[in-house]
């Protein structure tokens, strides 16, 4: 069974396609790139598995079962840009914010939850920041807070939104090292990637979308010359044609 | 009663209520100042006119009740323009926010000029729309500003994770399951509360001051939305009520624009003085910096470069103050050296 | 109907709408708002210095007062304590605070008139007149009003180049040796003079509907910064003349009268504005989301060719997830656009509608 089974998925902004008919498996516990070029709808298309535009047409199904009944095992990061960091709050408090979720409505963070925001900091090496504002911490601290915050969700589904992007390379290197231990424990992680030469040493499926699935597979398997030479020329996408 | 109180009556109803007003406006202000709508309060309360007007017209009554519903329907009429606009992105939002303002001001200027025939009268009217009608203020108004602003403290406090988030990363928000739509129904609702309430004590012009700046000053001094949100609302409350006081003392005085002052003097202390943030403090702190570094630059020196002091004018006084020592012939940083220089230019990563 | 006034009121918007352009564009409409307010101080503290109420010097003073009420936001925001919206709603309300409190503690017997100065009378202007030998030419107001315009004309031909790039690239301006700053701040001080000069016909907060409202709704259908600004005075002209007409009628105040139909103006051409009108595109939304639709459906038929049985006539719309009558509605335009055959209980697509999908395809990357 899928984690996660798109169909027919149309997605248009004022009556522009951005996404054309998608079909795609994401199966479980792998460790997914989403490649493709710049407007190509790979934001997009997580935000329509996440119900957050609405579709043409399609149908996103999940072990499947529709979103709303999965939505608490799903978590989601968004793009480091989405937020504007100088709000005043801290480390700690944005972590805790991926629990609320699990809290619902009116009620307060318990101890529990207190508990699982300090281990995800830990996790992610942020801990001596727990207490620091959010405006102060650079680019790579300000990933790691994000992924923290993703952790605490305890999900099965990870969706990420260009998580490197800006980051230095040692966050770079503990972020994939998290990602890689989220899948080694069954969980399945789907991550929008800009830079397509660590494809290969990252991970182990990809998806090379431009308006269409070009390919969708294991690494070892679809990420050829070919179909990236598909996924980066405009006029190329009719079948057939190379 | 105590003749003190029936002796300043007026005015302790007057602070009172304007205490109340200052503490609900800097709460609030806080959120929808961080939710960049900062001079919605301002494009609101302009447009509130018309609708105080038609509700006078329709209704003969000039009771709060009946004022603030037309206040409250102009408004949302108002913020229904303004969202219409907004969805449009090619419009800027803040020229909607000028043009709503003013348009809805005109129009309720040709309605007020309707309703007084003669120019005084419509003039004063018009007056205490602009200026706030502190003096008149009775106890059942109190009263129902008391009312009304717990409840609106209620509402926030109840739903503060949710408008903090809300704020902060709405899209993560609606990932967790919560509706845009709703909540940004319930926070607008706020807005027009708060907007409504306000206008008839302070005027419409010093509407957007209650908001903001009490908001600017309390960002300046900390760093967790919790702190933040009460010290705006104690800043509003103490302007408020020393504003009262005050404008009471003098004749002629009105209460608003002495609420305003205030509260910018705290902003501007605030701006200038906030441990660490404020301008002058950083200032200080960045001289004193530079002084340091320029002191001890070859302590810091020598720590780059494995600990050798290469030269220095004051050997000796580095030795006193334990530093240095001497091996070999040679001077190296101690722990207590390497402390300093970490003092001063932070850990080696 | 008495000329002068009306002139007045069409000299003022045209003024009113060549530097609101500009504000519109680089987002500081709310900045009328602020110097609006501010003048007062300026206008109180130059009478402070002259204590005659006639003096031009007010003018000059409340002008300055409105370009350093720029200068004071903009320094807090580049400080970076605040944003720029909470900047304007802190120095304004304080600035006008100040004016007000001085005027009440030293002015009082003065006629200095906060209401007029708020409000406006445009009604009033003609008895302030401008006597030129003996003769009345005409009031003053007007004479001032057509003084700005032709300064805001003559700043906006003479530098338009330079208002061009600023308004659009500050960066690239200053490579070419334009100086943002001195055109920033010439604009702002034209922006506080006519603001000013338009208290006596118009009044501070009105005035912010002419710069705003005429720049706003030409924006929606113009995007040519010429184009803008010429459509701007043109619809400001209308405005100020339909608003007079309507205050005549209607025997309502002139200048409240204006300020409405800006806004009435404005969201008669945002609704409906052929190009982008709210109301023509939901119109053309339900008509090309027809045609939409049906390319989407081809488009899955397209894409499933070589899979037999998913293209069941009476399947593929559980797949993608539509209603069943409103499928077969759409099969039924594809079968009759000949875009698709159905052979077999199978749906196939045709050679035309093959064609059709391609180009879609090769047209929106």
């Amino acid at each position: 069974m899928e984690a996660i089974r798109i169909r027919d998925l149309t997605v248009s902004y004022d009556l522009k396609p951005v996404l054309w008919d998608i079909d795609l498996d994401i199966p479980k516990g792998v460790l997914m790139a989403i490649v493709g070029p710049n407007g190509a709808g790979k934001s997009t298309l997580i935000k329509a598995i996440l119900n957050l535009v609405k579709p043409v047409t399609g149908k996103v199904l999940f072990n499947n079962q529709p979103y709303k009944k999965v939505q608490k095992q799903i978590s989601y990061v968004p793009q480091r840009g989405s937020v504007d960091w100088d709000f005043p709050t801290t480390v700690f408090d944005v972590v805790l914010m991926g629990r609320y979720g699990h809290i619902g409505w009116l009620k307060r963070p318990t101890n529990k939850d207190k508990e699982l925001a300090t281990e995800a900091l830990e996790k992610v090496g942020m801990l001596d920041f727990i207490d620091r504002q959010i405006a102060e911490l650079s680019g790579g601290q300000q990933q790691r807070v994000f992924l923290a915050r993703s952790l605490v969700q305890d999900a099965d589904i990870y969706l990420l939104d260009e998580p490197f992007q800006g980051v230095d390379i040692k966050t770079e290197k503990a972020i994939i090292t998290i990602l890689k231990e989220l899948k080694e424990a069954g969980k399945t992680v789907v991550v929008v990637h800009h830079d397509l030469d660590t494809v290969r040493e990252y991970f182990d499926y990809v998806t090379l979308l431009n308006l269409k699935v070009i390919a969708s597979g294991k690494v070892s398997e679809v990420f050829t010359k070919d179909n990236l030479k598909i996924t980066y020329q405009a006029n190329t996408l009719i079948k057939g044609v190379d | 009663m105590p003749s003190f109180i029936a002796d300043n009556y007026t005015i302790i109803i007057i602070t009172l209520g304007t205490m109340l007003l200052g503490l609900v406006n800097g709460v609030l202000g806080v959120f929808m100042t961080l939710k960049k709508q900062a001079l919605v309060g301002d494009a609101l309360s302009h447009a509130t006119l018309p609708g105080v007007v038609l509700a006078f017209i329709f209704t003969q009554s000039k009771s709060m009740i009946v004022l603030l519903l037309g206040a409250a329907i102009s408004a949302v009429a108002a913020m229904f323009i303004l969202e219409l606009i907004k969805r449009q992105s090619k419009i800027k939002y803040d020229a909607g926010l000028a043009l709503i303002l003013s348009a809805f001001f005109g129009f309720g200027q040709i309605l007020l000029l309707v309703v007084q025939t003669s120019g005084s009268a419509a003039s004063a009217g018009l007056n205490n729309f602009i200026f706030g009608q502190a003096a008149t203020m009775l106890i059942s108004d109190i009263e129902f500003i008391a009312i009304i602003s717990l409840v609106v403290l209620f509402v926030i406090i109840l739903l503060w994770k949710e408008f903090k988030l809300f704020i902060f990363n709405n899209e993560f928000y609606q990932s967790l399951g919560y509706s845009n739509r709703i909540t940004t129904i319930i926070f607008n609702t706020l807005i027009v509360i708060v907007v409504t309430i306000s206008i008839r004590t302070v005027g419409v012009i010093l509407m957007s001051a209650l908001l903001i700046a009490p908001a600017v000053a309390a960002r300046q001094l900390s760093k967790k939305l919790v702190y933040n949100t009460l010290l705006a609302g104690l800043f509003g409350l103490v302007s408020g009520a020393s504003g009262a006081i005050i404008s009471s003392q003098v004749t002629n005085l009105a209460t608003g624009p002495v609420i305003v002052v205030i509260l910018c003097t705290i902003v501007l202390i605030a701006l200038l003085f906030a441990p660490k943030r404020g301008v002058i403090n950083k200032f200080i702190i960045d001289k004193i910096h530079q002084i340091q570094i320029r002191k001890y630059h070859n302590l810091i020196h020598a720590y780059q470069e494995n600990g050798l002091l290469e030269s220095s004018e004051d050997i000796s006084g580095l030795l006193e103050k334990g530093y240095i020592e001497e091996k070999s012939n040679s001077y190296y940083l101690t722990d207590v050296g390497n402390k300093k220089v970490e003092s001063i230019i932070g850990e080696r990563k | 109907m008495n000329i002068s006034i009306l002139l007045i009121a069409v000299f003022t918007a045209m003024s009113a709408s060549i530097v609101g352009v500009f504000l519109v564009l680089r987002k500081m409409s709310m900045m009328t708002d602020a110097i609006s307010h501010t003048v007062l101080l300026g206008i109180v503290l130059a009478y402070m210095l002259v204590h005659d109420l006639n003096s031009p010097l007010l003018i000059l003073g409340a002008t300055i007062m409105g370009v350093i009420t720029v200068y004071l936001i903009e320094l807090i925001v580049k400080s970076k304590r605040t944003s720029e919206d909470a900047a304007t709603g802190v120095v304004f309300p304080l600035l006008f605070s100040i004016a007000v409190i001085i005027i009440s503690l030293r002015f009082r017997d003065v006629h200095l008139d906060v209401d007029a100065v708020l409000l406006g009378n445009l009604e009033f202007t003609v008895f302030d007149q401008l006597v030129i030998f003996g003769t009345e030419v005409g009031p003053k107001a007007l004479y001032i009003m057509l003084g700005v315009l032709i300064l805001n004309l003559l700043f906006f031909i003479i530098f338009y180049k330079e208002l061009k790039i600023v308004s659009f690239d500050a960066a690239l301006a200053m490579v070419l040796g334009i100086s943002p700053v001195i055109i920033h701040y010439a604009l702002m001080f034209l922006v506080s003079l006519t603001a000013v000069s338009a208290f006596n016909a118009v009044g501070a907060i009105l005035v912010i509907a002419l710069m705003v409202g005429p720049a706003m709704t030409a924006l929606l259908y113009t995007k040519n910064l010429f184009s803008t600004v010429l459509n701007a005075i043109i619809i400001g002209i209308l405005n100020s003349v339909v608003g007079y007409l309507f205050a005549l009628y209607f025997d309502v105040v002139i200048s409240g009268s204006i300020a409405t139909v800006t806004l009435v103006v404005f969201l008669l051409v945002f609704l409906f504005n052929p190009k982008n009108g709210v109301l023509f595109t939901i119109y053309r939304r339900s008509r090309q989301k027809n045609e939409f639709k049906l390319l989407v459906l081809l488009m899955h038929i397209y894409n499933h060719q070589d899979g037999g049985e998913i293209l069941l006539v009476d399947g593929v719309y559980k797949a993608i997830d539509w209603n069943y009558n409103y499928y077969r509605k759409y099969i039924n335009l594809a079968i009759e656009k000949e875009y698709i055959e159905i052979d077999s209980n199978l749906l196939k697509i045709t050679n035309k509608g093959t064609t059709l999908i391609e180009s879609m395809l090769s047209r929106s990357v």
